[in-house]
């Protein structure tokens, strides 16, 4: 049997009165890549943020490996090898390329020389991002920053990387680009939990999904089930077929 | 004269940069002014002082006023502002404005009102070369404004937990969501602006004396060199510091002394007219 990495039990989350998760099981695999789908305002933002202690938590509980999340604060969370690129452009506009993905770096213990492995492989997958090293983050371009967040989140190492909607507002040449570097980030053996309106790219990596509706989940599988059943389209893309 | 003018000008100047960066810090923590600063600055001067009185070294005084401030500056965010800061922003201004009266009033009744001597930590002997004469005074007081504040910009620029106080700032969720302790950050952040106004108001009391109203004036100039400068800026305090510092000392020495504090707001109106952003700023933040 695998090993369980992450396991939510009967999660609500809330923003003041509004309960925006109503009771979320999830698990996730070491090793796998799991999507959350769902239609806008279904709760997969506030899942991720729930889960790097970002959202207020009113009952519920979120298992990592053997520890407790539920009460934590994301910096005692982040350090446990848990990163987030959050939806939008959440690059720190008023330093460096470089200095961008340094941060990254900055909650995680570990050898210098793993720093290097992971910053040459960053600047590998975007060679876009080496060219630009030395310009303030908010000087590049949408996509840019985006790749930078990506570029980021995997400086940090993480053992479980969470991704919300990493290809928004990128040229369809790059968001194929964006998934190969999901593929072998999770080859690197780092767990992903994935966010993505491109639902069918998105399950073609994943090995499972789960769909969620108004702060619940709907419906599990396997990334196949889901590709071959029409729950997709009837629940979630609501016309949206491709 | 001119020379002699332009040195006054610069050892003021340097101390209301001195004052300048610590608002300027807060200004990005909070979003706001912190009307608070000059009387953080006062109340650090008077324990100095309380404890010279008391037969303390001068030093031993010094290091318990800045704690002393530091310590107000920790519980100013702690136990006002962090509680305003989710309301409003009406609330967070009367809430600085009312610390700052509070603190006045009871600086009044402890200390009273009457200006008192403070012992300066240099030499009083004059150095003069040919017709110039310059105070070790002023040279420390400059050399000491421009090490610290040199010495922030290495902090910020180049030192972990200085970089994360400049994320947790500007961008305190995405500072967040990388683990930074935004809470902690904002504590120091406010902890190390008080403790720089407690410096500066300990160099500038043996040249004015010590007086409880002495955080009004200064208080008000140190948000004129901020802003003056772009705030935010750590640069730019220190730019609008010494050109406030300079421009008053020659305006009353070539102009007229009885408009010396207006001058500082003259210059101001005039670069925030040309330059809406202050000096070393670029964009205008959305932020008051
Ligand atoms: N900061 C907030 N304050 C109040 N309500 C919020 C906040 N953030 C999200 N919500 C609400 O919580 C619900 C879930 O939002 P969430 O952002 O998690 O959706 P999502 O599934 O990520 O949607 P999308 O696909 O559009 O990104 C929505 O109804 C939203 O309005
Ligand atoms: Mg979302």
């Amino acid at each position: 049997m695998a090993e369980t990495m992450l396991k939510i039990t009967d999660l609500v989350s809330s923003y003041g009165n509004i309960k925006a998760l109503k009771g979320i099981s999830l698990e996730i695999n070491k090793g796998e890549i799991v999507s959350l789908l769902g239609a806008n305002g279904a709760g997969k933002s506030t899942l991720m943020k729930s889960i790097l202690g970002m959202v207020k938590i009113e009952s519920g509980s979120i298992k990592f490996k053997d520890t407790e999340l539920v009460g934590k604060k994301s910096h005692e969370i982040v350090p446990m090898g848990i990163s987030l690129v959050p939806e939008g452009r959440k690059i720190f506009i008023d330093v460096s390329v470089e200095e961008n993905l340094n941060i990254g770096t900055f909650f995680r213990k570990r050898p210098a020389a793993r720093d290097k492995e992971l910053r040459d492989m960053v600047y590998e997958v975007f060679p876009r991002l080496y060219e630009r090293r030395t310009q303030l983050g908010g000087t590049l371009s949408g996509g840019e920053q985006q790749m930078l967040a990506v570029g980021r989140a995997i400086m940090s190492d993480p053992q479980l990387l969470m991704l919300d909607e990493p290809s928004m507002g990128l040229a369809p040449l790059v968001i194929a680009e964006v998934f190969n570097v999901i593929k072998k980030i999770n080859e690197m053996g780092i767990t992903v939990l994935l966010v993505e309106q491109n639902a069918k790219m998105a399950l073609k990596i994943s090995n499972r999904a789960y769909l969620m509706n108004t702060g619940q989940i709907v419906v599990s599988g396997t990334g196949e089930d889901f590709l071959q059943s029409d729950v997709l389209t009837s629940v979630y893309l609501g016309g949206k077929k491709e | 004269m001119l020379f002699q003018q332009i040195l006054n000008g610069l050892t003021n100047g340097s101390l209301y940069a001195l004052m300048a960066v610590g608002v300027t810090m807060v200004y990005k923590s909070l979003g706001m002014l912190n009307f608070a600063h000059g009387d953080i600055m006062m109340v650090g001067t008077f324990i100095t002082l309380t404890f010279v009185l008391m037969g303390y070294p001068l030093y031993v005084g010094i290091a318990l006023g800045v704690i002393s401030a530091a310590i107000l500056g920790f519980l100013l965010e702690r136990a006002i502002l962090r509680k305003v800061k989710f309301t409003s922003f009406v609330n967070l201004l009367i809430a600085t404005v009312g610390v700052s009266y509070v603190l006045r009033n009871a600086a009044m009744v402890i200390w009273g009102t009457s200006p008192q001597l403070f012992p300066s930590m240099f030499p009083e002997t004059l150095i003069e070369i040919g017709n110039f004469r310059i105070t070790p005074q002023s040279i420390g007081v400059i050399l000491i404004s421009l090490v610290i504040i040199t010495g922030l910009h290495f902090f910020f620029t180049k030192v972990k937990i200085g970089k994360c106080m400049q994320l947790a700032n500007s961008d305190p969720e995405g500072a967040a969501m990388m683990g930074v302790n935004v809470t902690h950050m904002r504590f120091l952040t406010f902890g190390i602006s008080a403790a720089l106004a407690a410096i500066a108001g300990i160099m500038i009391a043996p040249m004015t004396y010590a007086r409880v109203d002495m955080s009004a004036t200064i208080g008000m100039k140190a948000f004129a060199a901020a802003i003056l400068g772009g705030i935010g800026n750590l640069w730019g305090a220190l730019l609008g510091g010494i050109i406030l510092g300079i421009v008053e000392a020659l305006g009353s020495a070539y102009i007229s002394t009885a408009y010396r504090d207006a001058f500082s707001f003259i210059i101001l109106f005039i670069v925030l007219f040309v330059k809406p952003t202050g000096l070393l700023n670029k964009k205008i933040e959305n932020k008051l």
